[in-house]
């Protein structure tokens, strides 16, 4: 026996959450370890196997015949032939001590025997008891009584001082919430642990590997060595029972006078759910056969805690989606938000558990539970808004909001959720810090003693390493949580957009409405005007009204499209055969009787048929030939051209002028230009002209641009001429 | 204005001031006229009146326009039925049956409107 396998680094309370565990190069002094290759070569040895065996070993090569006790040399041959990696146990006796001998092939394909004294011990039960203790543990009804229950047979089976159950939190933290001890002993039920407590490499072995126990916490570590042609690669002992632990942890166990300890992993879906902790003041070997019975009532007690939980899950579930559409209900049957949500027994507040539960509607504030924080709502909110995200969350408002801790005083966590942005409706629920909401925390506690490493391994030292990470932390929102917020906001983001859409219908109809009767006072000021003008003297008055209602009557107009436009109705337009070419020119004479002054230099090409909406091509001409004459130079003539390019025909509107500004150019065909208001020349109309323009374009496949050179400003249609109607009548 | 051949209109609209002022200016013109505010008071002088056109506005107090341009129309000799609405023409509901001979939206230049009234059968 030479090299040994590896060395380490010592190992500190700042490294050991990189501490390889699984490959310790040593283990308990409970028996001897070997592990041989494939082709039966021994490549490692506990320094005592040769002397436990009483025989000569030699690393690198093949055990010598009668080297190995015959039953064992036996099951070495079936072994390393076997392609399972984990073999039955058998027990041999040597000399006289008897051993269990355990076996298995770790992760890099080598057989590992280990040879574990068997002590007799008279606290322990006999393994048939164990298994007997199973249907015990199954029948109870709650996650509470299963684990009490197990944690009673675990006790009675093995004998230990204390027999703990661990739940880890959702951040990792683990909680005591169950425990069996001696009357001497103190309560630590609802103690708390930071998640370094188990570091994660641990938490990854104790997934995998169940079981682990150290019979006398003050043992000597044996060296494993290694054959020394092997590879550097040390032994992978994670599924090894004699593994050597931590000295860390066996510095943390003689901190609380624990001598020996044993734990079972709760493992749930392949995490880590929680684990079963004993403890003993004295050593405590307990034999194999009650580890396995005991690590089969663990397995047990997993499988009975998911199922319990994932029925509990199903049933939240279920509650959270009957409330949400209750108060759903509730809401789409009121007017009033607010009061829909708070006027019965269950309220926000019902659906996920927290300290306080408010909504913001409008500039109201209701408070379903707890108290509002101290800052105001709706400019917390506004900051929240900025996330974009639907749901903003935080179980730490201090790290993650450093700016609203103040406003959200006495808070630390935070879910909020924007379900109605028209009326600025939000829901929030809050949570204080958890530490201020647990039980446990100042008990009297006795005093351990402190190793070289220091306070922090006793449990006050977990305790206020535990405290210091969650300081400012609530307790998390769960997915569950989230999912339900997340539902309630949905139902009722889609009750707040069909009402914003009733509204809306509301004011178009209204729009619409309010056009249709200011045509009949119209009507009468028109006729009004004509019958005036036909005697003398109220001839220029008659002119006038008829000016100003014919003025009135496009603004109408053009609301009455706005609405039609904006409400998604569209300007129903109704394609006929058309002559263009007669239609501009008789427009162009129309201007001229209206404007003597005015000079129009027509170039129409004749005959330009094509399918379209004559009253509405008109309306689109007299928008381009009022915004040439009102906005081109004076006395500089407007150029109309119209004609035939390829499948389309051209109509374009020229004016001598300044270019349009760029601003300008950027919104001129939106319907609301900022630039409309207080545009003192613009006299004639709402700027809504060049909109509908660009509409009743597009709603004839044409394209409507403008460009400015050399002077002038020139606006061109193009409407594709599309004449299968006309050609096939 | 004056057209040697005199026609007789029934204005049907419930906005009585339009209405007259509408009568007004067609009494000047030369067309005789009567103006009924229902579509009730519409059937009775249509009974007395008969004239050879009609004007009708779609909303009225007691039926709507269609429906008494329908009833006009199943009369014997029935007249010229004319829809004179503020509604814009995309609002209208689709006149399938053809029961009025026009449309005309308001507010409507009297000259035209003259013309249209005029025109032969």
């Amino acid at each position: 026996m030479n090299a040994p396998t590896q060395s380490h680094p010592p190992v500190t309370l700042a490294n050991c959450d990189s501490e390889p565990i699984h490959i310790p190069g040593a283990i308990q002094p409970l028996g001897a370890l070997l592990a041989f290759d494939a082709d039966g070569i021994l490549r490692f040895a506990s320094e005592n196997a040769a002397q436990l065996l009483g025989s000569q070993l030699t690393l690198g090569l093949a055990c010598a015949p009668g080297a190995l006790p015959q039953a064992l040399a036996h099951y070495l041959e079936t072994w390393l032939r076997n392609a399972d990696p984990i073999f039955d146990p058998l027990t041999i006796t040597l000399g006289a001590t008897t051993y269990d001998v355990i076996g298995h092939r770790n992760g890099d394909g080598l057989t590992i025997i280990e040879l574990e004294r068997r002590t007799e011990d008279n606290s322990v039960a006999d393994p048939a008891l164990i298994y007997r203790s199973i249907e015990r543990v199954r029948r109870q009804p709650d996650t509470k009584s299963l684990l009490d229950s197990a944690l009673r047979e675990v006790r009675r089976a093995t004998g230990f001082d204390r027999v703990m159950a661990y739940r880890f939190h959702p951040d990792d933290s683990g909680e005591i919430v169950a425990e069996q001890r001696h009357d001497t002993l103190e309560d630590w039920v609802g103690r708390r642990y930071p998640a370094g407590d188990i570091p994660a490499q641990a938490r990854r072995l104790y997934t995998v590997n169940t079981l682990r126990q150290i019979a006398d916490a003050g043992y000597q570590p044996i060296r494993v060595l290694g054959a020394p042609s092997t590879s550097p690669r040390p032994l992978d002992m994670s599924f090894s029972s004699l593994r050597s632990v931590s000295p860390v942890h066996l510095e943390y166990m003689a901190n609380m006078g624990v001598q020996a300890s044993m734990s079972l992993s709760l493992v749930i879906g392949g995490q880590l759910w929680g684990m079963i902790a004993c403890h003993h003041h004295s050593p405590h070997p307990i034999p194999y056969p009650a580890r396995l019975a005991c690590e089969a009532l663990a397995q047990v007690l997993s499988a009975a805690i998911a199922n319990i939980e994932g029925n509990a899950r199903a049933e939240d579930a279920r509650r959270n989606a009957a409330l949400v559409s209750q108060l759903a209900e509730r809401v789409s049957a009121s007017e009033n938000v607010p009061h829909a949500l708070s006027c019965g027994p269950q309220t926000p507040g019902s659906l996920i558990p927290g300290d306080a539960t408010l909504c913001l509607w409008g500039n109201s504030v209701t408070v379903f539970g707890g108290i509002a924080p101290r800052g105001e709502l709706a400019g917390i909110l506004c900051a929240l808004d900025q996330s974009g995200q639907r749901l903003v969350h935080t179980d730490n408002i201090a790290r993650d909001y450093p700016d609203l801790q103040t406003d959200l005083v006495p808070y630390a966590g935070l879910l909020a959720c924007k379900f109605d942005p028209m009326n600025n409706g939000w829901l929030i629920w809050l949570r204080k810090e958890q530490i201020e909401t647990l039980v446990w925390g100042g008990k009297p506690e006795k005093q351990y003693a402190v190793g070289s490493l220091g306070p922090r391994l006793t449990p006050r030292g977990s305790f206020e390493a535990w405290r210091e990470v969650v300081r400012n932390t609530s307790m998390p929102w769960l997915p569950a949580e989230l999912e339900a917020a997340d539902n309630l906001r949905d139902e009722l983001s889609h009750i707040a957009t069909s009402r914003t859409a009733d509204v809306d219908r509301a004011r178009t109809a209204l729009l619409a409405m309010l056009g249709h009767d200011l045509r009949d006072p119209l009507q009468s000021i028109s006729m009004a005007a004509t019958l005036l003008s036909k005697t003398d003297s109220g001839a220029r008055m008659g002119e006038r009204i008829r000016y100003s209602s014919g003025r009135m009557q496009r603004l109408i107009s053009q609301v009455l499209d706005l609405s039609r436009l904006q409400g998604g109705m569209g300007l129903g337009i109704e394609k006929r055969p058309c002559d263009l070419s007669v239609l501009v020119n008789s427009l162009i004479d129309e201007k001229r009787q209206a404007y003597p002054g005015l000079r129009i230099e027509p170039d129409i090409e004749p005959g330009l048929n094509l399918m379209a909406d004559t009253d509405r091509i008109a309306q689109v001409l007299t928008n381009l030939m009022s915004n040439a004459r009102q906005h081109g130079a004076p006395r500089q003539p407007i150029l109309v051209q119209a004609r035939r390019i390829g499948s389309n025909i051209e109509l374009r509107v020229i004016n001598h002028g300044e270019p349009i500004a760029d601003d300008l150019l950027a919104h001129l065909f939106s319907p609301f230009k900022p630039e409309s208001l207080g545009q003192s020349r613009n006299r004639n109309g709402l700027g809504l002209g060049l909109y509908i323009a660009d509409q009743v374009v597009r709603d004839h496949e044409g394209d409507i641009a403008v460009d400015c050179h050399d002077g002038l400003v020139c606006f061109t249609v193009t409407l594709p001429r599309d004449l299968r109607d006309t050609l096939h009548p | 204005m004056n057209d040697a051949r005199s026609i007789r209109v029934l204005l049907v609209d419930d906005n009585e001031i339009g209405s007259e002022l509408l009568a007004e200016f067609l009494a000047l013109s030369g067309v005789e006229t009567r103006c009924a505010a229902t579509g009730k008071e519409a059937l009775q002088l249509a009974d007395s009146f008969f004239p050879e056109a009609v004007l009708v506005d779609i909303l009225l107090p007691d039926m709507d326009g269609y429906q008494l341009a329908n009833l006009l129309r199943a009369r014997p000799a029935p007249p010229r039925i004319y829809a004179l609405s503020g509604l814009a023409r995309h609002d209208r509901r689709d006149d399938a049956g053809g029961v009025f001979n026009g449309w005309i939206e308001k507010p409507a230049d009297p000259d035209a409107l003259l013309a249209i009234l005029r025109q032969a059968d």
